[in-house]
């Protein structure tokens, strides 16, 4: 347990040094976000339509720009070579890394959402469901980009490959996040929603750290 | 049998293995696939909804069924070179990508020019169709991966990983994108397999068909194996032999 | 015989023409790719290392040559 806690302390002392990695993928949340009604017009009625899907769109990006700061710095200065090397549980500390990347880059994404959401004119009844499908599907997001990430991370001109690699698997997250505010807003319940949103969490929680810690020795050899 | 199946693993009884089954395959290949496609085309009964236009279905239901088993089998090939480390799995891998983003692409084509006249629109967000072209993004993803890293190494285990990451998703990814199709379309999907009772007259050319088109990719996969075994292992004696100046035909 | 009552009636394929045969032309052309990629790529790569061993093969001859000559010429 302390080894995770450690970590913890460490990514989000890390993170609050350079505010830049924090607040870009916001600002440009934010921004995207804006783009749309200058987009399509502000007709109020047709944003309404839209705006979960504006917002879960934009979050999704937002949150892969965002994966770049999770192993590219250690990659640089050698020290994940040495985290590989270390008889600490990797297992264990990837999840910590990736859960306080989500912390000061999902999470922030979840607070903003209400704001932006009622500046595209969402329902009200679907505010909550919106978010509930956002604080479940980010983390998934950022499970699944950390995979593309620790693939990647040994690149040099990787570009836009992280984007190739991560946003077909993003496919049913949105889906189901988006299901969350339709099916709220037809008047169903999205408990079973939610449920599935889960059940894919706990399945990235297991499941992704396995295959970055392959990714990151791949990445590092 | 695991002789058989060590065997399999050497690159040099899989070349001159494969050298003298490919003929036979060849055979086979086109005797199934000529006859599901003559019995198809020309001697099943028109469709009593769709005309003479369901015959693409010959072709496009195969593909379209095969798109999915045939990434499964890439991923099969990971999971064997990731565990096991077995060099000829990661050949078998590489080739199957394009070959399978190719069988995709086909799906997709055929199923929109089916579209054409049946839905009047060339594109629909249809279940399938939009699962169909997840899928050949996650082909295209692993085609990409291997080769933006300098080794080969490097590349073969990243595109490994990539494929079972892709493999775990697939049936999330169908799933999903069957769910948000019910939920957004409602009862104007026409779905493409609302085969009502059709009698076996009709559906029996799609069996020729179909393992025609298996037998015909298997044998690309077999010809592009083959050319990468022929570059891995040039350095092997086996191989020298057989470009040695003088030697005459391959 | 077959369902169509005349070869002129299979190509037009009930009005369908345009979409039952440009499916099936991509099909083709799918098909050839697939099997031509492979053995150009095959051809074009025996091509490339049968002119490596010939020149190795020629090196080494030249090789040869000049040790022997180097040798007469020193006595």
């Amino acid at each position: 347990m302390n080894i995770i806690a450690a970590t913890i302390r460490r990514e989000l002392l890390i993170a609050f040094r350079s505010p830049g990695d924090i607040i870009n993928p916001l600002m440009f949340f934010i921004i995207a976000v804006t783009l749309f009604p200058l987009g399509v017009g502000a007709d109020t009625e047709f944003l309404s339509r839209i705006a979960s899907g504006i917002i879960w769109v934009t979050a999704l990006l937002a949150v892969m720009l965002s994966m770049d700061s999770l192993f590219r710095a250690d990659y640089e200065d050698g020290s994940l070579e040495q985290l590989l090397l270390s008889p600490q549980p990797l297992y264990f500390i990837i999840l910590a890394k990736v859960g306080s990347h989500w912390l000061v880059s999902g999470l922030p994404i979840v607070i903003l959402a209400p704001v932006l959401a009622s500046m595209l004119a969402l329902p009200a009844e679907a505010m909550l469901p919106l978010l509930a499908g956002l604080l479940i599907g980010t983390p998934i997001l950022t499970l699944i980009g950390a995979v593309g990430m620790a693939l990647t991370v040994g690149l040099s001109r990787s570009g836009l490959l992280l984007a190739v690699l991560v946003l077909p698997l993003y496919v049913p997250v949105l889906v189901f996040g988006t299901g969350t505010v339709s099916t709220a807003l037809g008047g169903l319940g999205i408990s079973g929603l939610l449920a599935l949103l889960g059940a894919m969490l706990v399945l990235a929680i297991c499941l992704a750290p396995l295959a970055i810690m392959a990714a990151l020795r791949i990445s590092v050899s | 049998m695991w002789q058989w199946l060590f065997k399999l693993g050497s690159p040099k009884w899989f070349y001159t293995m494969s050298g003298q089954f490919m003929p036979w395959l060849t055979v086979i290949t086109v005797i199934l696939l000529g006859v599901g496609l003559v019995w198809g085309l020309a001697f099943t009964p028109p469709d009593y909804q769709m005309g003479e236009n369901y015959r693409i279905a010959y072709i496009h239901v195969p593909t379209a069924i095969m798109c999915y088993w045939w990434y499964g089998m890439m991923a099969c090939f990971s999971a064997a070179y990731l565990i096991w480390r077995i060099k000829m799995a990661d050949m078998a891998a590489k080739a199957c990508a394009p070959i399978g983003f190719t069988i995709t692409a086909v799906a997709l084509f055929t199923g929109s020019v089916w579209g054409i006249p049946t839905w009047g629109t060339w594109w629909i967000w249809d279940a399938r169709l939009t699962s169909t072209l997840v899928m050949l993004f996650l082909f295209a993803g692993v085609m990409v991966l291997r080769s933006a890293f300098d080794s080969v190494d490097a590349g073969a285990k990243a595109a490994a990983v990539l494929s079972l990451v892709g493999v775990v998703n697939i049936p999330i990814v169908v799933y999903s994108v069957e769910w948000w199709n019910t939920l957004h379309q409602g009862a104007s999907n026409l779905s493409l397999s609302n085969t009502q009772a059709n009698p076996p007259e009709v559906w029996l050319p799609a069996f020729f068909t179909g393992f025609g088109i298996f037998g015909f990719f298997m044998l690309a996969l077999i010809l592009r194996t083959r050319n990468e075994i022929l570059q891995r292992e040039r350095r092997a004696d086996w191989v020298r032999e057989i470009f040695r100046p003088g030697k005459g035909e391959f | 015989m077959g369902s169509f009552d005349s070869f002129s009636d299979f190509l037009s394929m009930g009005g369908y023409a345009e979409y039952v045969w440009s499916a099936y032309a991509f099909f083709a052309l799918v098909l050839v790719f697939n099997i031509w990629q492979p053995m150009l790529a095959r051809k074009k790569y025996f091509k490339q290392q049968l002119k490596r061993e010939q020149v190795q093969a020629e090196r080494a001859q030249a090789q040869q040559n000049n040790e022997e000559y180097g040798n007469g010429s020193a006595t």
